[in-house]
């Protein structure tokens, strides 16, 4: 069976600003395989393109050259808008929607012209975010732009797994974040793709955080992406 | 026409001269230092209305409609380039898309006004087609600009946020619909104010024109509300073209913010 994701000779150069400007390059010729289940975490300087990358697995963005696959197609031949409801994504920075905590979780249900939920549907999905336990119960009745940073957060990334994806990609989601609360919020996020079945790829600058995870790790060097395995918590093992 | 027009020549307007020297003096005598400008700015009044009449009595001496449709494309092209150069970072390829909505909206509002409206041959001569169009480009003009100027730096304040909708499945209408709103009021705010607080705070141009040249004041009434009706119908058409069409310029086929526009 094939990787999830399949990165081949992937290159990608950011659109230049200006008319006529040349394009600079972020990630060049690169390949690697994703496999399914796994936790992955993208890592380098600041500046190399992690978001970048990141943005290439549900098309945010699209490589100048190369292909990338998933789930053994070509990620162009799926139709993109539902190539992103399989493909949850957690920016850097949470976004809150007008309303209240419910409100916020019930969007991704009213985005579609052809997919249409029921009220039932959409509450009975709602119910299931909640019980995740993310976020006390008493707040999801409030405005979202009363929640701190943290909690925030926590919404986004409810949010970004109410349509049942099976890839969660997370943008450094910590780094907001003070120690404490990382800690709990990457804890959280371990548990729901253990219990979701996700395959989860996150981008982090955190070397602490990076080996906490463990499994497989991108690293952007210079525009190459170079995997190795880290066991968790712990030392290098390939 | 009332017998009670009282005509101005250019001895009436040598005479009314008289009114900027006294700007101009006014200026000098406390340092202001505006005389250079006024000076300029009369001048170039007083060129532009003249040669406007000269062209605008040739232009009323066209028979064809088709001609004439002719002068009010070129004069939506001119509003399409001035729109343009008020747009802080213009898009490319932004000419055509301010074109075509420009000229889309107030055509359809000055053909309405005209044939529906007026239902009468005579509207569609020159005399009536070129003022009804250069007032409704102008307006849309506004319009189109604010709206095109708001888009644009919602679409960049609201990156994540729309990033966030196209993530979860919207389309790049649905991910906009809010920068497309905000664009929308922000451009029919003026013309919302307008449409409040007509006659009573001032008198609208048109009807101070027809008033002046001896028209019974109530026929001036109906006019202006031709024209301000023609003004509210092709702004939000305009608007809703223009956005429709930015919206594909500033996202790719797949859905995809081009952040490089921005």
């Amino acid at each position: 069976m094939p990787a999830l994701f399949e990165f081949r000779s992937v290159t990608y150069s950011a659109p230049p600003r200006d008319r006529g400007a040349v394009p600079t390059p972020i990630l060049v010729d690169a390949s690697f395989d994703v496999p399914r289940g796994v936790f992955a975490v993208i890592t380098g300087p600041s500046g190399a393109g992690k978001s970048t990358l990141l943005r290439l697995f549900n098309r945010l963005a699209d490589p100048t050259s190369g292909e990338i696959r998933f789930d053994g197609k070509d990620i162009r031949d799926y139709p993109v808008i539902e190539l992103r409801r399989r493909i949850g994504w957690v920016p850097q920075v949470p976004v809150r929607f007008a309303g209240t905590l419910e409100d916020n979780l019930r969007v991704p249900f009213t985005l579609s012209r052809n997919l249409k939920f029921s009220a039932e549907q959409i509450e009975a999905a709602v119910g299931e975010l909640k019980a995740l336990g993310l976020l006390p119960e008493e707040l999801y009745r409030r405005k979202a732009d009363d929640l701190s940073v943290g909690e925030a957060q926590r919404l986004t990334l409810l949010r970004a797994v109410a349509l049942r994806p099976e890839v969660l990609l997370l943008d450094e989601p910590t780094s907001a974040l003070d120690p404490d609360a990382s800690d709990k919020l990457l804890a959280q996020i371990e548990r729901i793709r253990a219990e979701r079945n996700l395959t989860a790829i996150m981008v982090s600058h955190r070397p602490e955080e990076v080996r906490r995870i463990g499994g497989l790790t991108l690293r952007i060097v210079d525009g190459r992406v170079v995997t190795s395995e880290i066991s968790p918590q712990g030392g290098r093992n390939g | 026409m009332d017998n009670g027009m009282i005509i101005v020549d250019w001895l009436s307007v040598a005479t009314g001269l008289g009114l900027a020297f006294v700007a101009i003096g006014l200026s000098y005598f406390q340092g202001f230092r505006m005389e250079r400008d006024l000076i300029i700015g009369v001048v170039r009044a007083v060129l532009q209305l003249t040669i406007l009449g000269y062209v605008l009595a040739y232009v009323f001496l066209i028979k064809s409609v088709w001609y004439t449709a002719l002068i009010l494309l070129l004069m939506a092209f001119a509003a399409a380039v001035t729109a343009k150069g008020r747009i802080k970072r213009p898009y490319p390829g932004a000419i055509p898309v301010l074109w075509i909505s420009i000229a889309g909206g107030s055509f359809f509002a000055v053909t309405y006004i005209t044939i529906l409206t007026m239902a009468d041959p005579q509207a569609l001569t020159p005399r009536y087609l070129i003022p009804l169009g250069g007032m409704a480009i102008g307006n849309v003009l506004n319009g189109i600009s604010l709206a095109g100027e708001r888009f644009c730096s919602e679409l960049e304040s609201q990156r994540d946020r729309i990033e966030v909708l196209l993530s979860l499945g919207a389309d790049s209408h649905r991910a906009a619909a809010e920068s497309v709103r905000a664009a929308f009021t922000a451009a029919m705010i003026p013309t919302l104010n307008m449409l409040m607080v007509v006659g009573l705070i001032q008198i609208p141009g048109i009807m101070v024109g027809q008033v002046l040249t001896g028209t019974d004041p109530l026929i001036a009434a109906r006019y202006q509300l031709l024209v301000l009706f023609m003004i509210v119908g092709g702004k939000t058409l305009s608007l809703t073209i223009g956005l429709r069409l930015a919206v594909r310029k500033y996202f790719t086929p797949e859905h995809q913010l081009r952040k490089e526009l921005l």
